[in-house]
């Protein structure tokens, strides 16, 4: 699963809103107060169980043993038993208390974040790349999952452990006590400037890793081509060039953490010989029992870790900010088309559609995608537009469901502006179906619905009963679950599903894009024969590529340069022998087969 | 897991020393770790006996020592294992790539490069192959050590009591393996949701216009939910046996200090065990843990492992089916003539994907191809890079089979531009040499003017040293091609490949490079797919395939009296560039 997260796309000099990024984590825990509570009192409780153990030890060393009472020794390991089963379970409701509070937080933040993705406009859409977005919506919410789950419980249980450790050891023998937290201050600054050291190193070795798979991406994509060059040794030391910085930046990483290890690892020897070198003096001289030196061993490891996880609550906090920022900055995000103070509702179109002298260029420095456009589309009536890539046909479709507004002219809906309608009523008047499109993960039905469990079972088989599609729908039952955006489907099956699509979507006026791809000749008659079938039925607007849609339309538009250049059925314009004609011979006179 | 281990050996042989120092760290440090408890327990049961200062201090000292030695030990150990997983990642790349670079066309069309990349990141990475390659073998050694060490000592110090503390372990063994296998496959269900997800979210975006057009926010936000859910329970799930199989590291023998207190205790009182002993087997049942660890993790990584390390070996054992000579002809002074005569090519599934093509090509002569869409132009391109190898038929350079000489050296001879034209992240200089040396100014300065280059070079910031970005985003579609053919011109080939090179370049521009071209090198032989009816018209040669077959072949002219495939694709594509430069559907 490499390339996940990665793409962070966060200029790392930018400054980081706290104050913002602050409310916005604070507001995610809120909801959740119940269940902090609730860890709290298991965090309670494991902890006491916790400190207890060395204490139980030290009394079956001291007092049982010596006592030479079976019972008072099977009494106090029974004690001690429970205890450590109390502390593995108390700590695992713990754990499993904040996991699943963490986990819900996660689920909502994540579901919050795409109603509100969803609810931005197309231009939000094209500057951010697909990968990024799911980079959002995945990887920086699972960064804030550590900090929800350990850190914020962690680090309180972090100073209590400490604090508590302390005072027992303290009452037990001050001055040992002291002692051992002069190791303390050096623990401290080592864990920390090393941990930090290594942290940004291995955000390098990440980025490197990174740069290893774009690395193969490019060059087994022209393997052919380096091969034919003879380039194979150079390629090979390219990535060797890479791979040996990657290498060197592990290592490097590698003796950051060997310090930081060290100092870890040492400080249990060392703290031990402390304890048994000077409590072992006292002990000689009967000032401290060794029970009481057997318990400070036992707590010695308590009293460290705490410190040596300071650094990495810091850590996390830090890259839940980055995180926390970068969601913040589309959660703030608003749409640039709303709807209008008082809008107005449609529910169903009666007359029909008009564009009239529209113009439109999707930037103020570009030129115009749309020149004076005008056509009269009437209810029932189907209208096919042509022309070439780039000619203006999608921007059409794009005026028509208000993603974007026209610069001059106007829209209008059984003479309603286009711009005082509400958005909603306006979608779900007028439908848009793409043919070439990926599927959803999910089974066919519920990519005919598009998800919406919302239509009926019987709706989506009488929508396949009218466009004739019931055979194909037997071979590929509705239940079949698509796998890897539809590799388990050929092209054109892809493209039937989404006709059936278009008629399950009842809405009045539909908007069918065309696919380009060719597909075989049985395929292809189904198609025309279902599409012959729809715009017999329903008010559509059809980018055209088929000749078999573009003959049953009621009227065509041929769109190029941004202007329509003519217009009328297709025995009209044949007969007119314009650029329709030179058009249609092209792209479908006697095609080489 | 002998097939793993097996397939490992050879790569441990080459650092046998390092090696060798991991096992040789990690028998110390099993050996230093063993007897560290028995000091404790020499200076726990002194301080009940009354032992003078002195002593306590000679043994602290000695406690220190073996404490600090055998921690600096188990870290020489740990870090050389991370040390070497690094080291072999690096070296399972490297041969792995290498490889792959050998092998031909067949080869990248069973394999996409999004499997070989998967292959090559993934399987080889930290987590599995490299992972398991060091650590999990080794660490596995490294326990058993310990282990021995530990129960030794127990044995030597209180039989008894080593049986009663070790009578949990055997049952704390089966339980971790069995955990440990049904974790990972935990982890495998929560990878599936999360690709899920992301496969959705992909779907979701890319297809935003539909679900705006259609009003269905709502809708795809409840099934989003339904399976963010899903994620949710498949996480929580997967963690409650994680927090259980921690408890292993840390807290599972508890079952053994109670045991041990009770027994010990009771040992004690009688007078057939000392305090110390205690306090030792308490470090002692400790010690086990980990080791006990390590063996259960050594079964379950390296059953993955095992798998990854499968898939790995499958690209290795792929091989090219060029036949190369054993000795070869000594290479021609240049190509000055190509035949091929009744050529067929197989897919990898014995499918043929090019017909009994027969056709030559001689000194300066222009050969285009023409035809629809999987015709096989590629394909025939690809044959004389001697990337893929024919079944039947004969192809001859220069009147010698072209299966006798080595293919480098025929490659170094000739020039090749592919239909999508290959930028690097790097300059544009650099893209034009490939890192080929030995190329005078006049060579590149020729290349440049030839492939109408220079004219952008002008535009770009840094000229020859401008940096291209990320598979050159900053150079525009025309810019890109120019470059691949400077590429291809800069060795003054004697037989160029062009794969609708020329397709971004306008008429004018087109006109001049052949003009220019064929100042340079009049003598070239070259090889074009082409779309551009002008330069059709102009070639020596014409063929045009069909399905694999060759359908027509003869000149312009000849072509267009016959009135059949040649004349139909010709006049579709003068009809196209009357229509506009613009590509139409």
């Amino acid at each position: 699963m490499h390339g996940f997260g990665n793409d962070d796309g966060q200029d790392p000099k930018e400054k980081i809103n706290y104050k913002a990024t602050f409310r916005l984590l604070v507001g995610f825990i809120l909801p959740e107060k119940r269940g902090f509570a609730a860890a709290f009192a298991w965090l309670l409780l494991s902890t006491a169980f916790n400190l207890l153990t060395p204490l139980i030890a030290k009394h079956i060393i001291d007092k049982a043993i010596p006592a030479a009472d079976a019972r008072q020794l099977a009494f106090a390991v029974g004690a001690l038993f429970m205890n450590s089963l109390l502390f593995l379970v108390t700590n695992y409701f713990l754990r499993m208390r904040l996991v699943k509070t963490g986990q819900q937080i996660m689920t909502d933040l994540k579901k919050r974040m795409l109603a509100h993705m969803l609810s931005l406009d197309l231009p939000f859409y094209a500057e951010f790349p697909v990968g990024r977005l799911n980079a959002r919506v995945q990887a920086d919410t699972s960064t804030l999952y550590a900090l929800f789950t350990n850190t914020t419980v962690n680090i309180f249980r972090d100073i209590l452990m400490f604090f508590v450790t302390f005072g027992v050891m303290f009452y037990f023998s001050p001055k040992l006590t002291l002692m051992l937290c002069s190791v303390l201050p050096f623990v401290l600054v080592i864990s920390t400037v090393f941990l930090r050291k290594s942290s940004t190193l291995f955000i390098t070795v990440r980025k490197l890793a990174s740069e290893i798979s774009g690395f193969l991406t490019e060059h087994l994509n022209a393997a052919g081509l380096l091969q034919a060059f003879n380039r194979e040794r150079m390629t090979e030391a390219r990535l060797e060039d890479i791979n040996k910085r990657k290498f060197d930046a592990e290592l490097r990483a590698e003796l950051m953490m060997i310090i930081f290890f060290l100092s870890i690892i040492l400080v249990s020897p060392i703290s031990i010989a402390l304890i048994l070198g000077v409590g072992g003096g006292w002990a000689i001289q009967g000032t401290m029992t060794i029970g009481t030196l057997i318990m400070f061993i036992l707590y010695i490891d308590k009293l460290f870790e705490p410190i040596f996880s300071i650094s990495e609550h810091v850590s996390v906090i830090q890259r839940s900010f980055s995180a926390g920022h970068r969601i913040h900055k589309i959660l703030e995000r608003r749409p640039g088309i709303v709807d209008p103070p008082a809008p107005h509702f449609i529910h169903a179109i009666k007359d029909g559609i008009e564009f009239r002298n529209v113009w439109m260029r999707y930037a103020e420095d570009s030129p115009w995608v749309l020149k004076d456009v005008s056509f009269k589309l009437p209810k029932g009536k189907s209208l096919a537009i042509v022309g070439e890539t780039g000619g203006g046909k999608t921007t059409v479709t794009n005026l028509l469901f208000k993603f974007y507004s026209p610069d001059k002219g106007k829209i209008l809906i059984d003479g309603a502006d286009l711009s005082a309608i509400s958005l909603k009523s306006l979608r779900t008047s007028i439908g848009l179906v793409q043919q070439d499109i990926y599927l959803f993960p999910g089974t066919i039905m519920q990519n005919l619905k598009l998800m919406d469990d919302a239509i009926p079972d019987a709706m989506v088989h009488d929508a396949i009963k009218t466009v004739g599609l019931e055979h194909f729908f037997k071979k590929h039952g509705l239940n079949k679950h698509i796998t890897e955006k539809g590799a388990n489907l050929s092209a054109g099956e892809k493209q039937v599903i989404a006709l059936a699509r278009a008629m399950v979507l009842n809405q009045e006026v539909l908007v069918f894009d065309e696919a380009t791809s060719h597909i075989d000749p049985y395929t292809e008659r189904l198609i025309n024969a279902a599409m012959a079938r729809l715009l017999s039925r329903r008010t559509m607007i059809v980018i055209a590529h088929r000749l078999s849609t573009i003959r049953n339309a009621d009227n065509i538009l041929l769109v190029s340069e941004g202007e329509i250049k003519e217009s009328g059925t297709h025995a009209e314009l044949l007969a007119r022998g314009g650029v329709y004609s030179k058009f249609y011979k092209l792209q479908f006179g006697e095609e080489p087969r | 897991m002998i097939f793993t281990l097996k397939w490992l050996l050879p790569h441990w042989r080459r650092y046998k020393w390092r090696m060798t120092a991991i096992v040789l760290l990690g028998m110390s440090s099993a050996a230093l770790s063993a007897a560290y408890p028995y000091l404790i327990k020499q200076i726990v049961n002194g301080l009940s006996a009354g032992i003078t200062r002195g002593y306590l201090l000679q043994s602290i000292w000695l406690i220190l020592g073996v404490g600090v030695t055998s921690s600096v030990v188990s870290l020489a150990a740990q870090r050389n294992r991370a040390y070497m997983n690094m080291k072999l990642e690096w070296d399972f790349r490297k041969e792995v790539f290498g490889h792959v670079l050998g092998m031909d066309q067949p080869f990248f069309h069973k394999f996409t490069t999004g499997d070989l990349v998967t292959r090559m990141v993934d399987d080889i990475s930290g987590d599995k192959i490299a992972w398991f390659a060091c650590s999990g073998v080794f660490r596995f050694i490294q326990a058993i050590f310990t282990l021995v060490g530990a129960v030794t000592m127990m044995l030597v110090l209180n039989k008894r009591l080593a049986f009663w503390v070790l009578l949990p372990t055997p049952f704390l063994l089966t339980a971790s393996l069995l955990l440990g296998r049904r974790l990972h496959e935990r982890y495998d269900a929560v990878q599936k949701t999360i690709t899920l997800i992301y496969d959705f979210l992909e779907t979701c975006f890319t297809g935003i216009k539909l679900i705006k057009a259609n009003a269905k926010e709502t809708a795809q936000c409840a099934f989003f939910a339904a399976k963010t859910d899903g994620q949710r329970d498949a996480e929580i799930a997967s963690e409650r046996l994680h927090i259980l199989f921690s408890y292993f590291y840390h807290s599972a023998n508890f079952f053994s200090v109670a045991i041990l207190y009770m027994a010990g205790g009771l040992m004690v009182m009688a007078g057939r065990a000392t305090l110390g002993d205690l306090i030792a087997f308490y470090f002692y049942s400790g010690m086990i843990m980990g080791p006990l660890m390590d063996i259960s993790e050594f079964f379950v990584a390296g059953m993955r492992a095992g798998a990854s390390i499968k898939r790995v070996d499958e690209l290795l054992q792929g091989r090219s089916a060029i036949k190369e000579p054993v000795n070869p002809a000594p290479p021609p002074e240049r190509i000055e003539r190509v035949e091929a005569s009744e050529i067929c090519v197989l897919t990898a599934k014995e499918e043929p994907l090019l017909k009994k093509i027969t056709f030559e090509a001689g000194r300066g002569q222009l050969v285009a191809i023409v035809g629809k869409i999987g015709s096989g132009k590629t394909s025939l391109i690809s044959l004389l890079t001697r990337l893929s190898e024919f079944a039947s038929g004969e192809l001859r350079v220069n009147g010698q089979d072209i299966r006798s000489f080595d293919p480098v050296e025929l490659r170094s001879r000739l020039g090749l531009v592919t239909q999508e034209p290959f930028i690097m992240t790097d300059t544009v200089k650099n893209n034009i040499t490939l890192g080929r040396e030995g190329f005078d100014e006049a060579a590149m300065e020729r290349a440049l003017r030839v492939s109408q280059l220079r004219h952008d070079l002008a535009k770009l910031p840094k000229g020859l040293d401008t940096q291209v970005g990320t598979r050159g985003v900053s150079l525009s579609g025309g810019q890109k091609q120019r470059v691949a053919i400077a590429r291809a011109l800069l060795a003054k080939p004697d037989l160029l490949l062009f794969d609708d090179a020329t397709s971004a370049m306008d008429a004018q521009t087109e006109e001049n490079f052949w003009k220019d071209l064929r100042k340079e090198l009049p003598d070239a032989i070259c090889l074009i797919v082409t779309h551009r009816v002008k330069t059709i018209e102009h070639a020596d040669l014409i063929l045009t395939l069909d399905e694999g077959k060759l359908a027509e072949k003869g000149t312009h002219p000849q072509l267009l009296a016959l009135g059949g495939l040649y004349r139909q694709i010709y006049e579709r594509r003068k009809l196209e560039e009357e229509l506009g430069p613009k590509e139409t559907v």
